[in-house]
Parts: C-alpha cells; structure tokens; sequence
C-alpha cells in the first residue's frame, strides 16, 4: 500500500473522529507501519484539562463558547506532531485543519516539506439538521446551543471554501461520502474510497 | 541577574553587520533570558538522528531556505510552551511581514509586553563594515547586496508594522556598541 496522507472534513457531529479511528485500526492492522492521526480538537481539549499554563487556562476559557483557537495555536499542534512522530513510511489522518483558507498555506508548505505532495479528502456530507441532534444526543460540555450553531456557521462559511480548495488541487482526490449513515456504513465507504481492501 | 526589565520580549532589528547579535547578547549578559534565533534552532534540529532532523539537515546543507511554516512554528513554540514566564531575546527574527505579524498576535494573545529596537545603519555603513569584518561569505559585495535589497523589500515592512504597534525604539546604529549598548539599556530598565 502506498503512504497515505488524509484529511477528513465535515460538520461538528460528522462522526469525523470515530472514522478517523475506525480507519487507524485497520490500517494498522493491514499494513503494520505507523499511522499518525492528529486531530487538533481532541488535542485542545487535552491542554484545557491539564490547565498548567496561562495557554492552557486561555484555551479552557474559550473551548467551551465555540470560539474557534487562534490560527497560531492550531499549527503548533499540528507542526509538534509532525516533527515528532512523521517519518515517510507512515500514514498520516488529519482532522481539525486546515479549518479555514488561511490555514492552508502553512499546511501545504509542511506537507511540501514531508513530501506528501498526494492527499485523500473525506468530505463527511451531513446536513445541518442531523448535526444538531447528534451533537445535542452526545451531551459533551463544549456542545452548548449557542455553541453549537456558531461551529455550524464557521463551517459553512469558513470550511466548505477549503473544499474547494481541494477540489481543484493536484495529486487530490476529493471523496463525497454520506455522513447520515451508520458508523459501520460510513467506515465501508471510506475503506472503498480509499482502496484499502 | 544584573539588571531588570518590564518586557518579556525583546527584539534587535537592523540590516546586516548593524550589531543585532553583539548587542542580543550584552542584553541576555545583563538581564538573563534565552537568545531566540532561527540559526541555532536550524542547527540543533539538523543534529537531530530523526526524519524530522535529516530532512532539515538535508534544506541547511543544500544552502535552501527553511519552510515557513517551521519558522513559524518553532516561534510559536517557544513563546507558548518553553518561555512561558522567561525572557526572550530575538535576533532576526520577523524577516518577513507575515511573520511580525504573527509574532505580535502571539504576544497579544498571552498578554506579553515586547519591545523592539531598530539599528538603524545606512547602506554605505553597512558595505563598510562588511567588507572590514568579512566574517564568512555572507560578507562578501554580491551576498551583501543580496540581503540589503532583502531587509529593503521586506524587513523594512516588518518594521513598519512593529512601528504602527507603537513597539519601535529607533537606535541611532552608527554609535560605537557601548553607546548602543546603554541606549538600549535605558529603554529596558525605564
């Protein structure tokens, strides 16, 4: 199997770190190299729970309101796990960035860097309404009303354009998968889209 | 420490040979701190036996330029997670717009107090000093005259925006070091 490089996007509630999961363990178990998943959210939220630095407290304060992180704070997450765990052999899963346009620079810089010039995108399309009843069933303490509908709007404004960034990007394969479906049925058209099996 | 300083940050900003790195270091003598410097960093990371660290030795070597995106981050880096509570001294640092941009968000965003000095030096001091000092090739006419127009289309700008932050002490660069030196000081203890 060739390294692989993806990056998913979707909706808070996409189900996007339960795939990226899914997606680890059968490629570990299948190809036995390392699989590097970053995701930037579950990061920030490990730093808001140790609260041992004024960052760490800054975070904490904004986690909960749906304010998203400086730009800055997001590459540093991302830039100290690639240097510390990429090497070319293993696979990398991305969620959480490039979040907005602006983000996407510094990103591909790093992967120009890393010679990772090829890129999947699994784009989880889940509408607005199934959205709002996962993520207010999921009962997680960042998932307030208010904070719910300002990721949502960040989405549509601010992510889908990355989108579309992707779609006319060399070397990318933008893949369109129904994020309403099971987790099962979402997990088999990844494994498809993705010609693993 | 001798001396003391309200800033946590300060930064020496001038065109080559105009004393950034003499006085960086009378500063760290004085008041303690960390000397920031992309150099060192490159360095360090090339010594480095991981992917991470050949492929930086691979850029340093081939005499590329290193990624953004890396310079970015190591600022980040040490101004969110290692120097916290320390003071930093940054010798060239914000070479480009973007980056003294992004060096004042950062400061803006933990609440900490920086200052910059610009050493001001004409273009003639500068080929003079160079070409008395020809340290290494970077001093030679041709690299002089590469990094001149470089600090004119760019650095200049980075200073620009420092300077409509209000964070800019001009330094008179022509003054012998130890005139720099306590110019530089009375900013810093007033």
């Amino acid at each position: 199997m060739d390294t692989r490089t993806v990056i998913f996007i979707g909706p808070q509630g996409s189900g996007k770190g339960t795939q990226i999961e899914k997606l680890k363990t059968i490629l570990e178990d299948r190809d036995r190299r390392r699989v590097v998943d970053i995701q930037t959210g579950r990061r920030f939220r490990s730093l808001a729970a140790k609260q041992e630095t004024f960052a760490e407290d800054k975070i904490a304060e904004t986690l909960d309101t749906g304010i998203l992180q400086p730009d800055f704070l997001v590459s540093v997450l991302w830039g100290q796990a690639m240097v510390d765990q990429l090497d070319p052999k293993s696979h990398l899963l991305v969620d959480g960035f490039p979040r907005t346009v602006g983000q996407i620079p510094d990103l591909e810089d790093a992967f120009n860097f890393f010679d990772r010039g090829q890129v999947d995108i699994i784009n989880l399309e889940t509408p607005e309404t199934v959205v709002r009843e996962r993520m207010s069933s999921r009962a997680r303490k960042d998932d307030t009303t208010e904070s719910i509908e300002e990721r949502l709007r960040w989405y549509r404004e601010e992510t889908v354009p990355v989108l579309d960034y992707y779609r006319s990007r060399p070397n990318t394969k933008v893949h369109d998968l129904d994020g309403t479906d099971t987790i099962d049925g979402v997990h088999a058209q990844i494994v498809k889209a993705l010609a693993i099996e | 420490m001798e001396f003391k300083t309200k800033y946590k940050s300060v930064v020496l900003m001038g065109k080559i040979a105009s004393g950034k790195g003499t006085q960086a270091h009378a500063v760290l003598d004085a008041f303690g701190g960390h000397l920031y410097s992309n150099g060192n960093n490159t360095r360090a990371a090339a010594a480095e036996p991981t992917n991470f660290g050949h492929k930086v030795k691979e850029a340093y070597e081939g005499g590329w330029l290193m990624p953004e995106w890396l310079a970015s981050y190591w600022m980040t880096h040490a101004l969110v997670s290692l120097y916290e509570h320390e003071l930093v001294v940054f010798e060239a640092v914000a070479k480009k717009p973007d980056e003294a941009e992004l060096f004042h968000q950062i400061h803006d965003w933990l609440g900490r107090d920086y200052i910059v000095f610009n050493l001001d030096i004409s273009d003639d001091e500068v080929r003079r000093r160079s070409e008395a000092r020809s340290r290494d090739v970077v001093d030679g006419q041709k690299s002089v005259k590469k990094r001149l127009d470089e600090y004119h289309t760019h650095t200049a700008k980075s200073v620009d925006f420092f300077r409509s932050q209000n964070k800019v002490i001009d330094v008179d660069g022509a003054l012998t070091p130890e005139e720099v030196r306590t110019f530089i000081f009375s900013h810093l203890t007033a």
